[in-house]
């Protein structure tokens, strides 16, 4: 009786705590699933054991639905899942987001109700079998019992593979790791090869999904004068949110919140320099504490990429140069010079200074840009032609997981989507198990 | 001091017991027991083996262990013995912590 009320104690402490979220983001919903979680009353988490909720935005395609099934299966009861988009999820979510009230305001009522006992918690949606049954006996009779025989619970074993930093050939295991990795560029599917934390190989399986929100201004000004203030304070708050990203992967929450308030303060127009972000930015380390030169495409991947990505291997390609209203302005294009992803990291905050100096030079300046207009990522232009693919694979061999996060993180999902694809998406599912 | 010893026992027994009753009392289905890679699949079996590296761990065995057994006679005396002690312990961890950085820099502190 006593313990039936510290359980009841236990549940409503529970009901009142931060909503424990697991973001799900898709198409274009990046910026607004930043925002939605930077209130202090959910706490965005970086693994689906953690959450209560699973947050499902933006538009995803359906042959991803066994991907989100079996992350939706993996959050421990209560569960639930809230839908914010325009269509329909492929998993069906319970709660949907932005009816009315604030889609904050819903996920605390819902996680509420989930602890109070006046919300199901959702029920699993793959079956419940094993993946991988027992398959004791081998393709050629052999085998039988134990780790050797034949393919164990139908996976095969982890056999050894080269490590491509020291000659000691260790076990490499496969996996996929899947398009809602929360420390990853949301959409990006990539089979990897691990030896202990060290990818040995990378292939991509799924692009990022297209992230194109903060472009809005920059597709009107193809067709309209917009001001120039507008479009190079979008610019700086497109970079200052990517430096934001890349300092959740190195897990300094405190300055990302810092970074992406700033952000937004930038839009608002409110603020003039950056350098307050710059000092803390520099004091806190996380630039230094990645090596010199990782993550730089060969010279023939650096000439596919675009954007800040180009100018921070060297290039000047900027195609403000040759805009009257730029030139005017006394623009010049800022080039990093290594091509590293420190210098990337650079790149973005130098371009951020620069943006906002434009938008505080410019006043009340418009101007229109017909023939293709220099976007937060690269060029954009009405007829978007083929761009050319890279290889990421041989940027990502040999480094451990913390800094393949960093060196993904370091490149705009722009350039991302512009990686060769190494397996046909249709062999990608053929050769799953489960 | 006994008195303590059991008094914590039997409070974290408490403690066990209550919480079988706060959390589920379902098992894990198998969709729930699939490791975490934000939606993919693993190809191969976890079980994996690791390397036992030798050399790099007789390294870190006579850096630390060895220097562990000279600290602990050491310990006995050096309270009465002063400064003196103290500045010739100081010097022979100083020329153990200059291996401590080698080993560092050859990535012996790195997972393999």
């Amino acid at each position: 009786m006593a313990v039936a009320a510290l359980t009841q104690r236990a549940h409503h402490c529970a009901a009142a705590a931060r909503v424990p979220v697991y973001p799900v983001v898709g198409v274009d919903a990046r910026d607004r699933v930043e925002t939605l979680l930077s209130d202090p009353a959910l706490d965005s988490v970086a693994s689906p054991r953690q959450a209560a909720v699973l947050l499902v935005a933006g538009a995803l395609p359906s042959y991803l639905g066994t991907d989100l099934k079996r992350l939706h299966d993996q959050l421990p009861h209560p569960r639930t899942t809230a839908s914010w988009c325009a269509e329909p999820p492929p998993i069906p979510a319970s709660l949907t987001l932005g009816n009315g009230i604030s889609p904050s305001d819903a996920l605390v009522a819902a996680h509420g109700e989930l602890y109070l006992g006046r919300r199901e918690s959702e029920s699993d949606l793959l079956p419940d079998e094993p993946p991988a049954p027992w398959q004791g006996v081998g393709e050629h009779g052999q085998g039988g019992e134990g780790m050797m025989g034949g393919k164990p619970f139908g996976r095969p074993m982890a056999m050894t593979g080269q490590d491509p930093r020291d000659a000691l050939p260790l076990d490499a295991v496969t996996v996929d790791a899947g398009p809602f990795l929360s420390t990853w560029p949301p959409g990006l599917k990539l089979r990897l090869t691990l030896q202990g934390d060290v990818v040995t190989e990378a292939a991509l399986l799924h692009p990022p999904f297209r992230q194109t929100e903060i472009e809005a201004p920059f597709r009107r000004a193809l067709r309209e004068p917009v001001a120039i203030a507008e479009l190079e304070r979008a610019r700086a708050a497109h970079h200052l949110r990517a430096l934001a990203r890349f300092l959740e992967t190195r897990e300094l929450r405190a300055l990302r919140m810092r970074f992406i308030r700033k952000a937004d303060a930038v839009v608002a127009g409110e603020l003039r320099t950056l350098e307050s972000l710059r000092r803390y930015f520099r004091l806190s380390g996380a630039a230094l504490a990645i090596g010199r030169g990782l993550g730089t495409p060969t010279e023939g991947d650096c000439a596919c990429l675009q954007g800040p990505a180009l100018r921070a291997a060297g290039a000047d390609r900027d195609a403000r140069t040759d805009h009257p209203v730029y030139r005017r302005l006394g623009f010049r294009p800022v080039c990093g010079g290594r091509g590293d992803t420190a210098s990337r990291l650079g790149q973005w905050l130098a371009e951020a200074e620069q943006s906002l100096a434009l938008a505080e030079a410019a006043g009340d300046v418009r101007a229109e840009f017909p023939d293709g207009i220099e976007g937060p990522t690269g060029p954009i232009r009405d007829a978007a032609g083929e761009l050319p693919s890279w290889d990421l694979e041989s940027l990502l061999t040999g480094l451990e997981w913390d800094e393949m996060v960093a060196v993904l993180a370091s490149f705009d999902v722009a350039a991302l989507r512009q990686v060769r694809p190494a397996v046909p998406a249709e062999l990608a599912d053929q050769g799953e198990h489960s | 001091m006994l008195a303590l010893f059991l008094i914590v026992i039997l409070s974290a027994l408490i403690a066990v017991l209550i919480e079988r009753r706060l959390g589920s009392s379902r098992e894990p289905t198998h969709p729930q027991r699939i490791p975490f890679l934000g939606g993919g699949a693993p190809r191969t079996h976890a079980w994996q083996r690791y390397h036992v590296r030798y050399y790099p761990m007789t390294l870190l065995l006579l850096a630390f262990e060895m220097e562990m057994m000279f600290m602990y006679p050491w310990a006995v005396v050096y309270v009465e013995q002063g400064v003196k002690a103290l500045s010739e312990m100081g010097m022979f961890l100083a020329i153990l912590s200059i291996g401590i950085l080698y080993g560092w820099r050859e990535g012996v502190f790195r997972w393999q």
